[in-house]
This record gives structure tokens, sequence and C-alpha cells, in this order.
């Protein structure tokens, strides 16, 4: 029986696991920030409390633009390899 | 001459199985924005079919690894060799179709890699099996992948959840819907890269069995371009019985579980596709699906057809590997010439017709008495 290690690659196995549960979070939390930003942006707006709103606003956008950066990012590790 | 010929055959099975694959695994990758009503069914098929194709020319690790960690190239070479690849192209083509034709989601991947292995072991016994490859790039993976899907999706949707808990459903349903778009998007990506090179693998594999390439040879141009249309074209063609399965019976998904279970489902194909793991994209999503259904309660999981599907799961590299070898044994009887591999051929595809003149009339049956009802 050979050992686990000589027919398992644990460092592209761990890197694997790594990248899927980073990729994954990161991509959840951004994306619900932005929606979070959007919806909020919305109701403060209606409420009439501007600089709230806008900053709402502000964490939207920053989901919106760093899920479109890591799913880039995902995509352009893929294919440099 | 008739090693030309068995090679022609090997190709056109090698395509018609990836046609197949996405055929069959059209479910995997537009279920979840179907059923949460993120992408009509015809717009969702028609974009995964695309994002296949494109898919299918990010990487060929997988390739690399079908073609040269699964059997032993140098313990199979020749016309008998042609055979070997030939038999387990059919033992995955049939379980493809039993398992599409019982509405199951198994996994093509696993059928294929069964297959082959089936029909190598029948050829030259236990020395033609890259044992280490088998073990630590197919079979090992193939258990964590979908622990894995499960666990990043159920962290994922939890950790969505928190967020957006305290907001309007409507607003919030709507942004994750649109997310669906992309999410199901990176899926179809991640699913071509890892699903064509299967394909490019397996004809890579027959081309130097042939002759026709040197040992750890890349896959030529033609053969990525051949595999990304007939998967992308299998997709578009869809596979709307397992779409039921995965979409619907599994659990009942809002968009944001939609969302989670294909953003873990992309995120740990597409880590795999890098390191040149053939991951069974169908495990994956299916872990996804169900980790994004465990977070919201454990009963939301239909467990009984969960575990219909891990039947499904266990099954496929035996019962693959059966039918290959069975194959390769009848392919066998008649030489190591095209005799076999045509007489099979023509088999298949009258049972082929059968079995879908009989799925598409029981379609029409239980449409017409669901219409009654």
């Amino acid at each position: 029986m050979e050992p686990f290690a000589s027919v398992v690659n644990t460092t592209d196995l761990f890197e694997t696991v790594a990248a899927a549960f980073v990729a994954s979070l990161a991509i959840a939390l951004v994306s619900s920030l932005g929606i979070w930003g959007g919806t909020k942006y919305v109701d403060y707006s209606q409420e009439g409390r501007g600089v709230t709103a806008l900053l709402a606003l502000g964490v939207g956008v920053f989901g919106l633009l760093a899920t479109v950066g890591i799913i880039g990012l995902g995509i352009a590790l893929m294919v440099t390899k | 001459m008739d090693l030309h010929l068995i090679l022609a055959i090997v190709v056109v099975s090698a395509l018609a199985f990836d046609f197949t694959n996405g055929f069959h695994d059209t479910a995997n990758v537009v279920a979840t924005s179907i059923s949460t009503g993120a992408a009509s069914p015809k717009a969702a098929i028609a974009f995964a079919a695309l994002l296949n194709f494109v898919g299918a020319f990010i990487s060929i690790e997988v390739a690399a690894t079908i073609a040269s960690d699964v059997v032993n190239q140098s313990a199979i070479s020749g016309a008998g060799s042609l055979n070997v690849v030939f038999s387990g192209l059919v033992g995955a083509i049939a379980w493809n179709l039993v398992t599409w034709y019982f509405g199951l989601p198994s996994s093509s991947s696993h059928a294929l890699i069964g297959g082959i292995v089936g029909a190598a072991l029948v050829d030259s016994g236990s020395g033609a099996i890259e044992t280490a490859g088998l073990v630590g790039k197919v079979l090992i993976p193939a258990v964590v992948a979908p622990i894995l899907a499960f666990v990043v999706a159920a962290l994922a949707i939890g950790l969505s959840y928190r967020i957006v808990r305290n907001l309007r459903p409507g607003p919030v349903n709507r942004g994750y819907r649109l997310g669906q778009i992309v999410s199901g998007g990176l899926l179809a990506l991640a699913h071509g890269t890892n699903d064509a090179q299967k394909t490019m693998g397996v004809i890579t594999l027959a081309l130097i069995a042939d002759g026709a390439l040197p040992a750890g040879s890349n896959p030529p141009t033609w053969v990525i371009v051949a595999s990304a249309t007939a998967i992308a074209l299998g997709t578009y063609s869809g596979g709307w019985r397992i779409i039921k399965t995965t979409g619907m019976r599994i659990i009942k998904m809002d968009p944001a579980q939609g969302f989670s279970a294909q953003g873990a489902g992309a995120a740990v194909i597409m880590a795999s596709s890098h390191f040149g793991f053939p991951l069974s994209t169908t495990h994956v999503i299916n872990g996804g699906v169900m980790g994004s259904g465990v977070a919201k309660r454990i009963s939301a999981v239909r467990w009984g057809v969960a575990g219909n599907i891990v039947t499904a799961w266990i099954l496929t590299l035996p019962a693959a590997a059966v039918i290959g070898a069975v194959t390769f044994g009848v392919t066998s009887l008649f030489g190591s010439g095209p005799v076999g591999p045509v007489i099979i051929s023509a088999i298949a595809i009258v049972l082929i017709v059968i079995a879908f003149v009989r799925r598409s009339r029981q379609t029409e049956v239980v449409d017409v008495q669901a219409e009654g009802a």
C-alpha cells in the first residue's frame, strides 16, 4: 500500500481546496455587500437620508466591482498556467 | 488502413460521448438558474452552450491527466489499444444513456474513466492501469470535490443570509437572480474547461495509440475545437429530465441558494481544472445544491432523492467498467481489426434510437396526463 502523500499531490489538493474556499466565500461576501448596498441605497433615499444613502451606494458599487474583479482574477489565473 | 478506420470510429465515438456529456450535464449547469427563475430555459441553455465552448479553450491540464495518468500509454499500443479506447467510450456512452433514461444525474466523467479502466484491465491486466494517477488524480478528488462544494456552498449561503437577512426580500431576490446569470455563466465556463478536456484527453490517447502522436503529446488544435463544439452542441440540445431532478427535486431553492450553489460549484471545478483533476461536475454541483439547502435547514433537502443520486454516483465507475470490459471482450471476438467496432457501433446506434423513441413517447404520455389533470 503506497503512502497517501506518494499517490496524491497533497500540495495541489490543498491549493485546490484553499482556492475554492477563498473564491467562493469572497464572491459570496462582496456580491452580498453589493446587494445590501443597492437595497439600502433605495431605502435610505426614500427616507430622505441622502448622505447615508450615498454611503450605502458606495458599499454597493464596491461590492459589484469587487465581484467582477474576483471573477476576472480567477479566470486570469486559470488561463495563465 | 484498418488502424485508421478504427481511429476514425474512436474519434467519432469520443465526440458522440462529448455530445452526450453536454446533453447529460446541461442540468448541472442551468438547473438552478431555471428553477429560481433567474433565466428562461432557452436563454440559460444557449448561454451555457456558448460558455461551454469558450471554457474548452482555457486549459489542457485535465486532458493531460486523462491521456497519461489513467492508463499506461506504453502498455496499450497498436490496434488492440484503439479497441480499448473504443470500448471504454461505449461503456461511458451506454451508462450516460441509462442514467439519462431514468433521470439520474450520474457522472459522465467517472463513466468515461470507468469504461476505459474496465476495457484496459481485460486487455492488459492491472499493469495497464496507472494506479497512482487513478487514485491520486481521479478517485480522491472524486470524494473530496462534492464534500468541498457542499461545505463551501453551506458557508457561502450562511454568509450571504447573514448580510442580507434584514433587507426586503424583493430586491434581494432580484439581486441574486442577476448574480445567478453570472454564477451560472461561470459554472458553464468551468464545465467546458473540465469536461470537454476529458474528450480531448481520450482522443489524444487514441492518437498516441495509433502512432499519429508521440507519447506525452498535448491535444492538437483540431481536437480542442472539435471537443469544444461537440460539448456545446450537446449542452444546447439539453437534458430536461435531469434538469427537473437537480433543479427542483433535491431542494426547493431561493435565488441566494442557487447563486451560492453555482458559485461554489464553479470555484471548485475551476480550481480543480487548474491542477488537472478530472472532476465530476455532476457531483460538485449536486454537492453545492445540497450544501446550500442544508444551511437553511436540514429537512429542506429531500434526502430520498439525494440518496438515489448518491447510489448512481457509487454505481457509475464499476457499471461503466463492466460495460467497457464486456464491450472489449465482444470486440476482441472479431480480432483487432475494425469489424468489432463497426458491429458494436451499429448495435449502439440502434439501441440509442430505441431509447430515445421510448423515452419521448413516455414523456408525451406524461405531458398529456399533466395537461388533463
